[in-house]
């Protein structure tokens, strides 16, 4: 009995155990009776399910909304993954170069402080700016003698602002990921290179950047997974991903279909398509990306 | 950010003897690009939140008004007063607190002791159970919330939810007709009128009736005002 105990106790599994057993529970068997949806009709009312095969994969791929939600989905990741991950890394070395303390940390907090924020009240914040009536942008624009926008409702600008705003409200994160890193780069390492005659650009770059790589991978992963999925409650408030749909991205078509249309069988095909291809894409990055990365 | 590393290349090609020559002044020059650069930066970070402020403290003539001055000429508290007055804001704040606190107790209690166990032991099967673990970061929040039970459950998620759908609602609507919507702001809560409308507007025909919400589906209901509604 003793002996049972402490083996128990020392046992992997008292530890990682209650993790497998809640992203079973939570994560992957909803994502298996989803995949058993996706070949039904299931109707709210009346709780039943009639069988529709591979009518609802079929529908999807040949939807032209969800064509444009895919295409979408890949211009929000083009356009916010460089900036999501260069601008904080630029932001991270200049701001480790900050020799007075008490201003670097006001600016990082400053810089942190949109992150806080949900993004649904990030959108909600940016409504007051973008209005095309009384919005502060349209009101400056005025005053410097620009014809007013309409941030939200013009199709080839809504994206933008979507975009703007999901950069403005994330960025932080990945800012603070990045001079966390920075600061556990050993001082000896870059010492050394400055001895040597690096400038902080040299070192920037050929020390640095090399140790922080687990982090710049790390961020570079989390990014494409909170663009592909977050961002739709800033879209949903700031566009509702129109107009004509031109804001619209895969997680919001899936909205959509479920929650709107409450096709409940078409948004589950739909669900696993987008979880096919995030986790299609996460392989990628670790098969091909990881190689990159030093660890120590 | 160019500026520095202009100044940075320049001192390369300048080095050795430059450097030794005035290296203090070229530093302090680049520490004030620097705090230059980080001052413009914050204040375009912050700015948005202080136009919320500004907002939320402007009487209603005073916010559908082009202006660009930080502070409304009538600062007002009223606008507080009708939050809570029209919305249950004392419950969604509380909910945030109960759901924020449960979320990252439970987060912690899960994954740092997994954490220990997948980065100090080496057991078998542990790469198998790190995948199944990290995997769920991939897998997106509303994908595997898509099927009914989860759709069910979603009552019991978090309160921020609610609290977007009624935000965006009652905000779109004052949006889009501020009289219409602020005459009907007092009703909304009892007689369910506009969650009906919405329910009508977007023609959702599956709708459960839920008798306890009287007239009102409790799909729409949830959608409208969050978990809490009768």
């Amino acid at each position: 009995m003793t002996l049972a105990w402490r083996r128990l106790g020392q046992s992997p599994w008292l530890f990682a155990g209650p993790a497998v057993a809640a992203a079973i529970a939570f994560v992957w068997l909803p994502m298996v009776s989803t995949l058993a949806l996706s070949f039904f009709d299931w109707s709210l009312l009346r709780h039943e399910a009639t069988w529709r095969g591979l009518d609802h994969y079929r529908g999807t791929l040949a939807n032209p909304d969800f064509h444009l939600a895919l295409a979408n989905t890949g211009l929000y990741l083009a356009a916010l993954l460089p900036l999501q991950v260069g601008v904080p890394l630029v932001l991270a070395f200049a701001l480790a170069r900050v020799r007075a303390k008490t201003a670097g940390r006001l600016y990082r907090t400053a810089l942190f402080a949109p992150s806080v924020l949900s993004f649904p009240v990030a959108a909600v914040v940016w409504l007051w700016l973008f209005n095309p009536t009384v919005g502060f942008l349209n009101t400056l624009t005025g005053s410097l003698g620009v014809p007013p926008q309409r941030w939200l409702s013009d199709p080839d600008l809504a994206i933008w602002s979507v975009i703007a705003v999901t950069f403005w409200k994330s960025f932080g994160l990945n800012l603070l990921i990045f001079l966390a890193a920075l600061a556990n780069v050993p001082a000896d390492v870059t010492e050394a290179a400055r001895i040597d005659g690096a400038g902080p650009f040299r070192q920037a770059v050929d020390i640095e950047l090399p140790l922080i790589s687990p982090a710049l991978f790390f961020a570079v992963v989390t990014t494409i997974i909170i663009v592909l999925d977050e961002i739709v409650g800033a879209v949903d408030v700031l566009t509702e991903g129109g107009p004509y749909r031109t804001s619209s991205n895969l997680l919001y078509f899936l909205y959509e279909r479920g929650f709107r249309h409450f096709q409940f069988g078409e948004a589950a095909a739909v669900a696993v398509l987008i979880a096919v291809l995030v986790a299609g894409v996460t392989w990628a990055q670790f098969r091909f990306g990881e190689r990159h990365v030093h660890y120590d | 950010m160019s500026t520095t590393t202009d100044a940075v290349a320049l001192g390369r090609r300048a080095a050795p003897v430059a450097r030794a020559a005035r290296p203090a002044a070229r530093r302090a020059g680049g520490q004030l690009v620097l705090h230059a650069a980080f001052a413009v930066a914050c204040l375009a970070t912050l700015f948005p939140l202080a136009w919320m402020l500004r907002t939320a403290f402007a009487p209603s003539h005073d916010v559908f008004r082009a202006t660009l001055s930080l502070w409304p000429d009538h600062a007002t508290l009223g606008n507080f007063a009708a939050a809570f007055r029209l919305h249950p804001v004392g419950t969604w704040f509380a909910n945030s607190v109960v759901v924020a606190g449960a979320i990252t107790l439970g987060k912690l209690a899960l994954s740092v002791p997994a954490g220990f166990a997948f980065g100090v032991m080496t057991f078998r099967g542990r790469d198998a159970a790190f995948v199944l673990v990290v995997g769920t970061m991939t897998v997106p929040v509303r994908a595997a919330a898509s099927h009914r039970e989860d759709f069910e459950s979603v009552e019991l998620r978090p309160a921020l939810l609610s609290a977007r759908s009624s935000t965006r609602r009652s905000l779109w609507a004052i949006w889009r007709n501020p009289q219409e919507a602020l005459a009907e702001a007092p009703t909304q809560h009892r007689h369910c009128s506009s969650a009906h409308r919405w329910g009508r507007i977007r023609s959702a025909p599956d709708i459960p009736q839920d008798p306890a919400a009287g007239s009102c589906s409790s799909v729409s209901a949830f959608l409208r005002h969050g978990p809490d509604h009768p």
